[in-house]
């Protein structure tokens, strides 16, 4: 028997402040610590309401990659600004977006010069009908999913992975343009020796991450299904090695690559490293992907999610905000209870169309918002 | 464009080609070019023609000078047994303003990108290699920028100087002097660490 240990609450979202943004023209809110649902029919804000919240803890929208889309039609600029509670000290984050200028970012006020830099302030766990992709699609949207919250709560980590990718983009242009230049092909090996410094520590990190997600998801998903089923995630790494030591990880990385460069040369692009990692998902010795059914899908979704939130308590000792975009109305009864019941002192935001079967799980405190066309009624 | 006569509108779109400078700007700029003195114009005019002619690159470090050989190079007060690489000219003139290093420089005019096309031989790192192997020098500094294209120029060289039995060192990043710790941003902590020492 698991008994899930809730910790003092000591991150909630207090208030959310928009101007310009999306539907709404002005709107100041003061939310719960608790439960938050916002319902209403289709296209009249609701998930709006989540994307601003996600954004200021992310500084991207969940939906879109297009931040002008952000600014309500026939303006040209928008303001979401967030108050939230830490550890009883009150803190905002705020954005500001103009057409034709660089996006803003501020942090109790003082301007960020970078995005990654908003971070590890405001944590969420975002919870959408779109995140299937995670079950359902490609690596990329995988690993996208492991380094949100990896770069959540290390610093180092973003850092590692964009210097990465920049050198991944060096060496890429090397192979397969360098033929005209031999003397740049002769620099192959100091972008290798980069490659790899940054590369192992991504996937040192990587390796932790996923043991402890692995134990934490397993244990949720049997809760959820009463022990009848048996969730795996396992980390499809670039290199095969059991060990996190540094040193052995990238001495592991250094023969895959370099067995690798006369194939690199052939094909033009870089195919060992951790750009090309995956995680599966098994339920039952069964890849989730290819033999789940549709609520396995939906249920192994659902114990990565609360396993997410759980990581982020242990990482970074207070619960994140969670934000459930439209997903609750899709969950049976007993795993709607199950989630009740986890996210009781937990502040969580939820959209929903309807909210009559709120009323058969027995909460008795949460907050109501009804969202009419960009208006919000309490 | 029709604005302007075809002349001022030839001098807005040639000072805007410069760094920094918009269409505003090189508006602002081209009509107070036209409200100076002739003698004036011709004074700027001129100038910019003499630098461009004049300067030439140091024969020994390839830093800019108006003469065969650089100032720097050729002052005898300097340590010539250690030599700075330097991706630009102007991070010269950033470590000349500490006081502190005696030695010579080294301009690489670039660093290794294969983005831009850049490889060694399109910066001067044969020209560095040369003087190696002519003068007795001790020490190599490497100074390039802390950015990976900055990194790989500096492993780059040093795999090349290290045979020949020449101590090669990289400059420290971390930490910035008279700051305070809790202010440095966890990477730039966390670099900071990594390059410890002890005292």
């Amino acid at each position: 028997m698991v008994i899930y240990n809730i910790g003092v609450l000591i991150l909630y979202v207090k208030s959310i402040n928009l101007k310009n943004y999306r539907n709404y023209d002005e709107l100041y809110i003061n939310l719960k610590d608790g439960i938050n649902i916002f319902y209403g029919q289709n296209a009249q804000g609701k998930t709006n309401i989540i994307e601003s919240i996600y954004l200021l803890s992310t500084g991207k929208s969940h939906r879109t990659q297009k931040d002008l889309e952000l600014i309500r039609w026939g303006n040209d600029e928008c303001k979401v600004k967030v108050e939230f509670e830490r550890d009883n000290n009150i803190n905002s984050v705020e954005m500001y977006l103009k057409k034709n200028n660089k996006k803003q970012l501020k942090v109790n006020g003082v301007r960020l010069s970078k995005t990654g830099e908003l971070l590890g302030n405001l944590v969420t766990v975002i919870f959408s009908p779109d995140h299937m992709k995670i079950i359902k699609e490609g690596p990329s949207e995988r690993r996208r999913f492991i380094d949100i919250i990896l770069s959540q709560v290390k610093p180092i980590y973003y850092y590692n992975l964009t210097q990465y990718l920049k050198v991944l983009d060096q060496r890429n242009n090397l192979i397969s343009e360098g033929w005209n230049n031999p003397e740049i092909l002769k620099t192959i090996e100091i972008w290798d020796e980069q490659l790899l410094d940054y590369g192992s520590r991504i996937i040192r990190e990587r390796k932790l991450f996923l043991n402890n997600i692995n134990i934490m998801a397993n244990e949720i998903h049997k809760v959820i299904t009463n022990s009848k089923e048996n969730l795996k995630i396992s980390y499809k790494c670039c290199i095969n090695i059991d060990s996190e030591d540094i040193a052995l990880v990238k001495a592991r990385y250094r023969e895959e690559l370099n067995k690798s460069r006369n194939m690199d040369y052939r094909r033009g692009i870089t195919q060992v490293g951790p750009h090309r990692d995956d995680i599966s998902l098994y339920i039952n010795e069964k890849e989730v992907r290819t033999f789940g059914s549709q609520g396995q899908q939906r249920t192994a979704l659902l114990s990565l999610k609360i396993a997410e939130l759980k990581f982020l308590h242990a990482e970074t000792q207070s619960y994140p905000v969670l934000l459930l975009d439209d997903v609750f109305s899709e969950l049976d009864t007993q795993r709607q209870k199950y989630l009740i019941n986890f996210i009781k002192d937990i502040q969580t935001v939820i959209t929903s169309t309807d909210v009559e079967y709120f009323k058969n799980l027995n909460i008795n405190d949460y907050s109501l918002f009804n969202v009419i066309d960009g208006k919000i009624h309490t | 464009m029709n604005y302007y006569a075809a002349p001022i509108a030839r001098l807005i779109e040639e000072l805007s080609k410069l760094p920094g400078v918009g269409s505003k700007t090189a508006q602002r700029l081209a009509f107070h070019i036209l409200d100076m003195s002739g003698g004036d114009v011709e004074q700027l005019a001129k100038a910019i023609v003499t630098a461009k002619r004049s300067i030439k690159y140091c024969t020994k470090c390839c830093n800019i000078t108006d003469n065969e050989i650089c100032n720097i190079c050729s002052n005898e007060k300097r340590d010539p047994a250690s030599i700075c690489v330097v991706e630009d000219a102007r991070d010269v003139i950033a470590m000349e303003k500490t006081r502190e290093f005696k030695g010579l420089y080294h301009v690489l005019h670039g660093a290794i990108s294969p983005m831009e096309g850049i490889g060694p031989e399109n910066i001067r790192i044969k020209e560095l290699l040369k003087r190696l192997g002519e003068e007795d020098i001790k020490e190599v500094i490497l100074a390039t920028n802390p950015n990976i294209e900055g990194e790989a120029t500096a492993m780059y060289i040093s795999r090349l100087i290290k045979p020949l039995g020449i101590r090669v060192t990289r400059i420290a990043h971390g930490i910035p002097v008279g700051g305070d710790l809790e202010y440095a941003d966890e990477v730039t902590l966390m670099k900071a660490l990594e390059g410890r020492r002890e005292i």
